[in-house]
């Protein structure tokens, strides 16, 4: 038993405030493999995880080394050429959140500044960044972001909609309250899993693996042909996680 | 001389970061200040909160729509202090869904500016991020200028046609 299970109260007025920093653990690094679904801020719970940090390593000073590094992902420069924006996606791969109130990554608030967020703290669910992310990234390519792109669902209105998602496309799905976005960057061989490249994906940014059936929209920059684009098939090695595993 | 050239230095970055932080908290402002109105007309229910308790709730335990199993409400009970769009009660209760890997970290405490949707049910809860305007001057002044325009029928309620909306008000999603 966990909070995650129990209903409580986690502080009321005129109380001492009983709230417990507590994160989940996977006892030494080792995630979970049967049973239950696995924590994945910003997005659906059942993604699987990964991976590098090779790409910018300078940047991984937050990163979270509990978890057991997996080998990275083939970035094919063909790939790149259509989608460029996917470099400086990649090139982040690694930022985390600072865990604790007002220690945010500076990183992180470099995000929200693309987004027009005001958020001073990178943790928790009412600053989820992912949004954020996406925006830095396109930001930094000469590509504008489409207006509160910190609410991940806007990203809907972004450059236009495209069928098959292709390699840099933006995929959008929603939730109660929310939402999350992320690049996408490869496919399984059965072509029921997505790859997506995305901002607080367990909290950091990484690629995570998720049932494609949960995303519900793509798209791509006006100015950019997504017609000359594929995805790959991921040929990085990702951990299975919860239920999936 | 060199102690000088060090005073020098280190005054001038002391300035600089000064200057910088006040930018960084002006900036923070102004964007909020951007979302203001949006946020009113665009949902439910608007007003300023003093949260007073804080609680989770096993809800999405025990849902079975897909990625609820995954989510977290948590609970926030608050007295309203002000309210700028909507039905004015005395105290308010609303969800805030939230990943299970966001943990209970960042939660918000104490007064806030808080704009919420209705469910089917008609219970409030957060719809997404930006949804929380922290309670500065600026921006509660700005909220009773919507309130007030509002009221003398200068401005109205809009449909929100950029998904981030209240799917069951009556200015329901362009999806919905």
């Amino acid at each position: 038993m966990n909070y995650f299970t129990s209903q409580r109260d986690l502080w009321e007025v005129g109380a001492i405030p009983k709230l417990t920093l507590q994160r989940p653990t996977f006892g030494g690094g080792t995630r979970p493999t049967q049973g239950g679904s696995y924590p994945q801020v910003c997005g659906l719970g059942e993604a699987a995880w990964g991976q590098f940090n090779l790409f910018n390593p300078f940047l991984n000073l937050d990163r979270d080394d509990d978890y057991p590094a997996v080998a990275p992902a083939k970035v094919e420069a063909a790939h790149t050429k259509n989608a460029p924006w996917m470099k400086t996606a990649i090139g982040e791969i690694g930022v985390a959140e600072r865990k604790g109130k007002y220690r945010a990554n500076p990183r992180i608030l470099e995000y929200f500044k693309a987004s027009k967020f005001w958020g001073k703290d990178d943790s928790g669910g009412k600053n989820a960044w992912c949004g954020s992310f996406a925006a830095w990234v396109m930001q930094k390519n000469g590509i504008k972001p489409v207006a509160r792109a910190y609410r991940a669902k806007e990203w809907k209105n972004f450059g236009k909609k495209i069928d098959k998602p292709v390699y840099g496309a933006l995929g959008i799905k929603s939730r109660k309250g929310g939402g999350h976005v992320a690049f996408i960057v490869g496919q399984s061989k059965d072509g029921n899993k997505y790859y997506m490249l995305g901002g607080n994906q367990d909290n950091r940014v990484q690629i995570s693996e998720y049932p494609r059936k949960v995303w519900e929209t793509f798209v791509f920059p006006i100015k950019h042909d997504a017609s000359k684009g594929v995805l790959p098939i991921h040929t990085g090695k990702t951990a299975k996680a919860g239920s999936e595993a | 001389m060199m102690k000088l050239a060090g005073v020098f230095i280190a005054l001038f970055l002391a300035i600089s970061c000064v200057s910088c932080s006040a930018e960084n908290e002006d900036s923070n402002t102004e964007f909020a200040l951007a979302v203001v109105e949006d946020n009113i007309l665009t949902t439910d229910y608007t007003a300023l909160v003093e949260i007073t308790r804080v609680r989770t709730s096993e809800a999405m335990q025990n849902s079975t729509a897909p990625g609820d199993q995954d989510l977290m409400a948590i609970i926030f009970t608050a007295k309203i202090l002000q309210d700028f769009q909507g039905q004015a009660q005395e105290h308010i209760e609303y969800t805030h869904y939230v990943e299970r890997s966001d943990g209970l970290e960042g939660l918000s405490s104490g007064v806030i500016i808080v704009s919420l949707c209705k469910d089917k049910q008609g219970a409030f809860y957060l719809p997404d991020v930006g949804y929380e305007l922290p309670a500065e001057q600026d921006l509660i002044e700005s909220a009773q200028e919507i309130k007030a325009l509002l009221e003398a029928k200068q401005l109205s309620l809009r449909r929100n046609g950029d998904y981030a909306c209240c799917p069951y008000s009556p200015r329901p999603c362009p999806e919905s």
